[in-house]
């Protein structure tokens, strides 16, 4: 090769070439830290999935199967004639752009393939080209475009971006659930042997042992009587919370990381303060031991399989009714799958406050009902003492977490629970919560530590809105209800605001009841003097 | 000596040539995205350039000190430092300015006023590079110590129960500097 001048050497274009978007080209090795390590073999073969194997998406060989590509045509034939929804979702969409800046990872990477409407179009092109008759004929005019080794390898770095969050499809004109698209793209994908780690080994743990984290029961117990003694020292109370109990009124189900990890076994605490406040006959399942449920980011299947084990527990027991905890997209399953899927649950109860006698009629189909429901009627009944001066040090405000708030319309509970029990609470910009929450840029299996920067990046949004709550009203506490935001979100402030804290609303709850019998509380659940107003970024 | 100069009056013709080489580090279809939408909320990165080139060219006209320059780069630098590109590019903006106030002099560029004044921002956009440098290395180095601290959250319960290790966690200001103090997307927002 020539040598350079120095002349020529100093002429840098900055401008990345003009490419057709069609045409596919994902270099790993430059973008890592912008994907998700495979599954291990071990994974996809206790689980019975196709083609376990040791591979990196760096490689240029996959090790895929020698007739991949008409497995993915079948797959995809049998999922058109399953699901009429994808159908629609293919044929409607008329590339509006509504949904284009819609997307956090687009607005935090620039990348315009993270656009919903491109992203999508990566698995509509495929489909226009080879299940319409347009495309069939007219190809690429038509906007079809062949599957090439090219265009899949495009699909995992991509579908593996995005954390089926449906921001975008609040926007959508048509009603277009992207996240639909992408949950069939990794189906497709799973048919190969094209899956993540993050998502794969938790779905694996959650089938043999009931949770993500593959914490047997005896362990189960360990850890929740841990921090009973943890509780003890705090309270001077001494809580024995009922384990299998058979008989039980209600069955208690959180996801796994409220009773393994910080900061999530804060909110564990403070759930055992309310019921021991209001001496609820409940019981907590080592079986049925985590709420999340990630065969959301796996397949339909998967999910059901998953999820079965709620109703099987809730029937093993004997209980009347189930309620769950602050958990994401273990909520989405409920509220729009569960009763499809394994329901109808007809030998549970239509949930019923044991203590207020408010019959939750909207849980009619699933029986299952949210803590934040649960809580806010206590509230709305007067049945709680709180001293709310104990979360004086922080000044608080809420990310809506994209499950509960777009996925089954939990808003207003959550706020009327921390405007109950703290003093200092303010909302982030009306275009960042609510139905339009910016996503915490780790769900969907995303929230794992090689996946950081493109975390980092898609969570811009969210860390932008909460520096601005922060500089305009000192905000030092981001509260949330979903155990995924709980494990990313202390990650984001950590870069981009690390002046703030992250918190489950019940541990702000468990900070301000006043139970019968404690001891006068020098620190709140974290182990922090109560008085101490100093900024809670160090939690 | 650049204050209230040649290059001082054509402040905003000097930014929107400026911005144009900025963005041009982003794909066609978002470089026209980053221009029109103000909403900061709803363009961060956007908003994060637009206030902060204004930041550094008013600091670089007031012949501000080091620290002051740093903390007007920090909050692109702090954006570009996550966004997967290489750091000479993530970087390529400062450059873009020796280029943009050539332009925006246009033939004033060659009067003997417009040569001193170039030569003193030149001078200023090396030092300003030095300092945006330091702060992109701050920024990987935060991101290392954040990935470590991140599996010290999710083991220190377990760690504390089994073993009876307290791994207190650190507090965000042991991280490594990258000017928490500093608002990412610029500007003030009181």
């Amino acid at each position: 090769m020539a040598e350079k001048t120095q002349q020529e050497l100093l002429q840098i274009r900055y401008t990345p070439p003009r490419r057709d978007w069609m045409d596919p080209s994902v270099d790993f090795e430059a973008r890592r830290g912008s994907w998700s390590y495979p599954a291990a073999g071990k994974n996809l073969t206790y689980l019975g999935f196709p083609n376990p194997r040791e591979w990196s998406p760096a490689d240029e060989d996959w090790k895929l199967p020698d007739n991949w590509r008409e497995i993915i045509y079948e797959g995809f034939r049998e999922r058109l004639k399953k699901f009429r929804s994808l159908r629609v979702f293919l044929d409607t969409c008329v590339r509006c752009g509504a949904c284009a800046d819609k997307c956090q990872f687009f607005l935090g990477s620039g990348d315009p393939k993270n656009m919903p409407v491109l992203r999508a179009e990566l698995l509509r092109s495929v489909y226009r080209r080879d299940f319409t008759t347009a495309g069939k004929i007219l190809g690429g005019l038509a906007g079809g475009r062949e599957l090439t080794p090219e265009v899949l390898k495009e699909w995992y770095y991509y579908f593996y971006q995005c954390t089926e969050c449906r921001r975008c499809s609040v926007f959508c004109p048509y009603g277009i659930d992207t996240a639909e698209i992408t949950m069939i793209a990794r189906e497709l994908m799973n048919l190969v042997g094209l899956n993540i780690n993050w998502v794969m080994e938790p779905v694996a743990n959650c089938d043999r042992t009931g949770n993500h984290l593959g914490i047997q029961p005896h362990t189960f117990k360990d850890n929740v009587e841990f921090l009973c003694d943890e509780l003890a020292e705090i309270t001077g109370l001494r809580i024995d919370p009922p384990i299998n109990k058979k008989g039980a009124e209600i069955l208690f189900i959180v996801p796994s990381a409220d009773y393994f990890a910080d900061p999530g076994i804060f909110t564990f605490m403070g759930y055992l303060l309310l019921f021991e406040h209001i001496g609820l006959d409940y019981t907590l399942s080592a079986y049925a031991s985590e709420g999340g449920n990630f065969g959301l980011f796996t397949s339909h299947d998967t999910i059901k399989r998953l999820n079965y084990k709620m109703y099987a527990e809730a029937k093993r027991l004997g209980v009347k009714w189930i309620l769950g905890g602050e958990c994401g997209h273990m909520w989405r399953v409920i509220h729009q799958y569960m009763d499809t899927m394994n329901g109808p649950a007809d030998f549970l109860e239509v949930p019923k406050s044991p203590v207020t006698g408010t019959v939750f009629d909207h849980t009619a189909s699933t029986k299952m009902l949210h803590i934040c429901e649960f809580t806010s009627d206590l509230i709305k009944n007067g049945r709680l003492k709180f001293d709310p001066s104990r979360n004086d040090r922080y000044r608080v405000t809420f990310h809506d977490s994209c499950n509960p708030a777009r996925g089954m319309g939990i808003l207003e509970e959550p706020r009327y629970v921390l405007k109950s029990v703290c003093n200092h609470f303010y909302e982030m910009p009306d275009n960042t919560i609510r139905e339009q929450t910016f996503c915490c840029g780790g769900g969907a299996g995303l929230g794992n530590d090689e996946n950081m920067e493109m975390r980092l990046r898609g969570g811009l949004p969210r860390a932008n809105a909460v520096q601005y709550v922060h500089e305009k009203y000192g905000v030092n506490l981001l509260t949330c209800i979903c155990a995924i935001d709980r494990a990313t979100l202390p990650t984001l402030m950590d870069y981009w605001v690390p002046e703030v804290g992250v918190s489950g609303v019940h541990e702000l709850v468990g900070n301000a009841l006043i139970m019968e019998g404690e001891n006068e509380r020098p620190t709140d659940l974290r182990g922090e003097p109560i008085g101490d107003k100093e900024a809670a970024s160090d939690v | 000596m650049l204050d209230g100069g040649l290059i001082a009056a054509r402040r905003s013709a000097l930014l929107s040539l400026w911005w144009d080489s900025a963005v041009e580090a982003f794909p066609g279809e978002t470089r026209s995205f980053l221009a029109r939408e103000k909403d900061r909320f709803q363009n961060p990165v956007g908003a994060t350039l637009r206030s902060g080139l204004m930041a550094i060219l008013d600091a670089l006209l007031t012949d501000a000190d080091d620290a002051e320059l740093e903390r007007a780069a920090q909050a692109i630098v702090k954006v570009r430092a996550v966004q997967g590109v290489p750091a000479g590019e993530a970087l390529a903006f400062v450059f873009g300015l020796k280029k943009a106030a050539r332009a925006a002099l246009g033939e004033q560029a060659e009067t003997a006023g417009g040569r001193r004044e170039l030569e003193a921002l030149e001078n200023a956009v090396d030092r300003l590079a030095l300092l945006a440098f330091t702060s992109y290395v701050g920024c990987r180095e935060r991101i290392f110590a954040i990935r470590s601290r991140e599996l010290q959250r999710r083991t220190a319960s377990l760690l504390r129960q089994t073993a009876g290790v307290d791994l207190s966690d650190p507090g965000a200001d042991d991280l490594p500097d990258s000017d928490p103090d500093c608002a990412f997307e610029g500007g003030s927002t009181a």
